[in-house]
């Protein structure tokens, strides 16, 4: 058959395949695996062309869109030679190393598939990364925020905002524990380490007042509890402890102008914040040559001014009649809003897939949905077309049942009936997968248990996991700190479920869920 | 199958082989080409040797582009023959006397509708084909579906004693069924053979040679790079053969393999299914339905006739029928019939296109000669006396 631009090598080897490995050949792997690495690379090297400037918004919506759809293609037309060939409707002999490397071959050609829509995005990240240079970045925003400082001196507010607040659950045991003033660093070992944080029943500490005295300042007391009043310490950009329990805690005014904190914390975190900029010209103010200032400024809100589709060159704002306030004068005045999201594209763009969080998100982003889909193409092939519709169409009403019975459920844990039903279901295929091996006949609602059952026993492990902590979280969440601990005890215990996933049904596709499958198959009809 | 040829060095002294050798060389003088090449393949492929395999294919290949035997073509069959004549096969076959299987009482009652197939039992040995008639709707491809396991039965005894107390997936693995209609193949039809091939362990170089051996043997070479869509629906039965033949059954049951068959096809595919199952490479039974009656009685052991889901008749527990009946088409009319045979105990039956005649006390040849002593016009005359087409 001819194939384009399929070299030699690979329809030797498909040809090898065929005649040699007919479980092999039939998942059409070397082919996905093939086409799917020529994908890869040609639809890398088309976005590495198109224009695509790091500091505009990005088109990534649109790019990925356009990939999905050549991948649903691509998923198509591997499902139409995938079934063309089936070693186990044949009656074949299948080896156990046959039957896993099958379905994992399934799983592997539908995570080049779903891997084939990030191409975009991946190469956007790598263009980006090419483009500004993490230290670039940094000094750009930092010279860009001193600057506007330095020129608007006079009109920025140098005082800082004071709050005191007073832990009326104050308790402490260690009286070396106790928090010093203005020790930030302290405070957060502090709140880092083991001490048990006391409960919302502790004995109010005996010092509360409702407001204090500071220079020559009458302030209100907020009050709060202990662990808030930690939160807000760390939070805050310097403190005075007033007694154990009362803390008068400062907030340094906004002088960072081009603020990238919610797009990109881990540049953010190197730059200059309010504090830093205070520190470096408000607390010991100098003259500056605002022509100079200017000078410097200038180039970089114009290398920070690209919008739609190219970079401009800066222009005195025209200020209009509403532009009463000075924070949209400003706004107006140095461009901040462009500058900005120039720099919210880049950071967004280079570090897409920077965090681990968000690697383990598209990890199982791509893990699932090909996995799922594997089950399904698992199913689809060893089982007859109108069974496989009806267990589909079994599933989604045992879904509705379920649904219905936990709407009305009067257990007060909704999520504890969720699981339990899920893990009734599973017991309930199993039982009926099982009868297969008495039966004489083959029938519909055996093939649906089957069908369902290795479906779902993927997940068993998960299930399992989720059901347990579904019973037990509620004790937990009386306290805070021992949620936290709980909170990555579980996440921890998911990984290793997550972990135990495969394994667990690698050794049942193996030994129970073929074994099913042959049995079923093989039945007469009635 | 041996590739070497060097440990096989023992003179053939083989009757089975001196015969079929012997047959081919007769077919070879009288030039009878096509039956030659057919068989010389088939010898080629019971001496189990690649090699002598793959000069038949090749001599076939020859033949088949040319459609006759020229002096080199004549020279390298003779060559080859006399090669399978020098060599004695290694793992001769001997067909087992064991059953490949026995169905004792089987009955299947449909739950929705009223049809149910009565008691029957048969069994089949290696080699052996039975061939099932009847009329459309009297249950012959409920039969054969039980006997394939497809379906299941309600009462009395399937064994397979061929195998050793199998499930049903290893019995679907060893009994081949081609039905009626035969599910679409996808992708070349050439791909189809390799996949079914490997699939019952031909692998590599011998998964090419069986392959091509099977296309040549059925006469299929041309239409190997064709698509399922491209041929007819004669060929389509054809490539189901070949690619059941590759899977190597040890029971093939074909459902009316004859429907969509011209009358050539259908007896080369008949004597054809006959050579293969007595082959000792793959020795097989066969069970197989069909309304081609007299075809199917020729190449048949063992003929079963259904009627309302009832066995009424099998020809290997019958008597010798002591009736004479022939079938005789002529234009002449019944009263004309009658006058030859005044006086004669023979019943005249019409059916619109054929006159049964039918005798206790004159021979066929006897009725035949009366027939000719009349001058009565005979355009077809057949001797139906054992066969089941005195039931229709």
């Amino acid at each position: 058959m001819n194939r384009p631009l399929a070299p030699k090598f690979i329809k030797k080897y498909d040809e090898y395949l065929l005649k040699n490995k007919p479980e092999l050949y039939s998942t059409r792997f070397h082919w996905v695996l093939y086409y799917g690495l020529m994908s890869i690379i040609l639809l890398s090297s088309i976005f590495a062309i198109i224009p695509n400037d790091a500091r505009s918004d990005t088109p990534i919506f649109i790019h990925t869109c356009f990939v999905v759809i050549i991948a649903i293609i691509g998923l198509v037309v591997w499902l139409i030679f995938l079934l063309r060939f089936n070693v186990f409707k044949r009656f074949g002999n299948i080896t156990a190393i046959g039957r896993l490397s099958v379905f994992w071959l399934y799983v592997i050609s539908c995570i080049i598939i779903v891997a084939s829509c990030f191409v975009p995005s991946v190469v956007e990240t790598l263009r980006a990364n090419n483009s500004f240079k993490e230290k670039e970045l940094i000094n750009d925003l930092n010279t860009i925020n001193t600057s506007i400082c330095r020129l608007e001196y006079d009109s920025l507010s140098k005082v800082w905002n004071r709050n005191v607040y007073q832990a009326f659950d104050y308790y402490l045991s260690k009286k070396d524990t106790a928090i010093t003033l203005d020790e930030n660093e302290k405070l957060r070992k502090y709140y880092d380490s083991d001490i048990t944080v006391p409960a919302v029943d502790e004995p109010y500490a005996n010092d509360v007042v409702e407001s204090y005295k500071l220079d020559d300042e009458e302030y209100r007391i907020n009050s709060t509890t202990y662990y808030e009043l930690l939160k807000k310490a760390i939070q805050s950009d310097s403190s005075i402890k007033i007694n154990d329990s009362t803390y008068a805690l400062y907030t340094c005014p906004a002088y960072k102008k081009v603020n990238i904190k919610s797009y990109g914390s881990i540049i953010d975190d190197s730059c200059f914040n309010d504090t830093d900029l205070f520190h470096h010209i408000f607390q010991f103010p100098k003259p500056i040559d605002k022509t100079k200032e200017w000078n410097t400024l200038k180039p970089l809100l114009e290398k920070y001014s690209y919008e739609y589709g190219s970079l401009h060159q800066y222009k005195p704002p025209v200020f209009k009649d509403y532009d009463t306030i000075y924070h949209d004068r400003l706004q107006k005045r140095y461009t901040i809003y462009t500058v900005e999201n120039n720099f919210r594209n880049i950071v967004e763009r280079k570090y897409r897939y920077s965090s681990r969080d968000e690697i383990e998100f598209f990890v199982r982003f791509i893990l699932y949905p090909s996995l799922i889909f594997s089950l399904l193409l698992f199913v689809f092939r060893h089982s007859t077309i109108k069974t496989f519709f009806l267990s589909i169409l079994s599933g989604f009403l045992l879904l509705i049942i379920a649904a219905i019975i936990t709407a009305f459920s009067s257990y007060g844990n909704n999520e504890v009936t969720v699981f339990a039903m899920i893990f009734f279901y599973l017991l309930l295929f199993l039982v009926i997968s099982i009868t297969t091996f008495q039966s004489k006949n083959r029938t519909a609602w055996q093939g649906i248990g089957i069908n369902l059952f290795t479906w779902m026993s993927y997940f068993l492990p998960l299930i399992l996991v989720s059901f347990y902590y579904s019973l037990v979280k509620v004790p937990y969440y009386l306290d805070q700190k021992a949620r936290e601990v709980f909170s990555e005890q579980r996440m921890v215990n998911y990984l290793i479920a997550e972990a135990v996933c495969p394994v667990l049904f690698s050794i049942l596709l193996v030994t129970f869920i073929y074994k099913l499958y042959r049995k079923w198959y093989a039945l007469p009809q009635e | 199958m041996n590739a070497n040829l060097e440990n096989e060095n023992v003179a053939n002294t083989n009757p089975t082989f001196i015969k079929r050798i012997n047959e081919i060389e007769n077919y070879l003088k009288q030039g009878d080409n096509d039956l030659l090449i057919r068989r010389l393949l088939d010898l080629c492929l019971d001496s189990q040797q690649q090699s002598y395999l793959q000069q038949a294919i090749n001599i076939s290949t020859q033949f088949n582009s040319k459609k006759n035997i020229d002096d080199l073509l004549y020279q390298n069959i003779n060559t080859l023959l006399t090669q399978v004549q020098n060599f004695l096969p290694k793992n001769i076959a001997n067909f087992s006397s064991k059953n490949l299987f026995t169905a004792t009482q089987i009955k299947k009652q449909y739950s929705k509708g009223n049809f149910s197939l009565h008691a029957l039992s048969t069994s089949i040995k290696p080699g052996e084909i039975i061939g099932i008639v009847g009329e459309n709707g009297n249950g012959k491809t409920t039969l054969l579906r039980s006997l394939a396991r497809e379906l299941s039965i309600d009462d009395g005894l399937l064994q397979f004693d061929m195998l050793n107390n199998p499930d049903d997936f290893t019995i679907k693995h060893h009994v081949a069924f081609i039905p009626q209609r035969i599910p679409k193949w996808h992708g070349l039809l050439k791909d189809n053979l390799h996949f079914s091939a490997s699939l019952s362990g031909i692998k590599g170089s011998e998964n090419d040679l069986m392959v091509n051996f099977m296309l040549e043997r059925l006469n299929l070479t041309k239409f190997a790079n064709l698509t399922w869509n491209q041929i007819s629906s004669g060929y389509r039965t054809r490539f189901e053969i070949a690619r059941v033949l590759l899977q190597k059954p040890q029971l093939l049951i074909l459902d009316e393999p004859l429907a969509n068959l011209d009358i050539a096809a259908q007896q080369t595919i008949l004597t054809d299914l006959q050579f293969l199952a007595k082959s000792t490479y793959n020795p097989m039974g066969i069970v197989l339905s069909s309304q081609q009656l007299h075809e199917v009685e020729k190449v048949a052991d063992d003929i079963l006739f259904l009627k309302q889901g009832k066995l009424l008749y099998q020809s290997k527990n019958a008597e010798i029928s002591k009736k004479f009946v022939i079938e005789v088409e002529t234009p002449s009319p019944k009263e004309k019939l009658q006058e030859c045979f005044t006086n004669k105990e023979v019943q005249i039956g019409f059916n619109g296109g054929f006159y049964t005649l039918q005798s206790t006390s004159l021979s066929h040849i006897q009725m035949l000669e009366l027939l000719i002593q009349n001058s009565i016009e005979i355009n077809y005359f057949r001797n139906i006396s054992n066969s089941t087409k005195r039931f229709f």
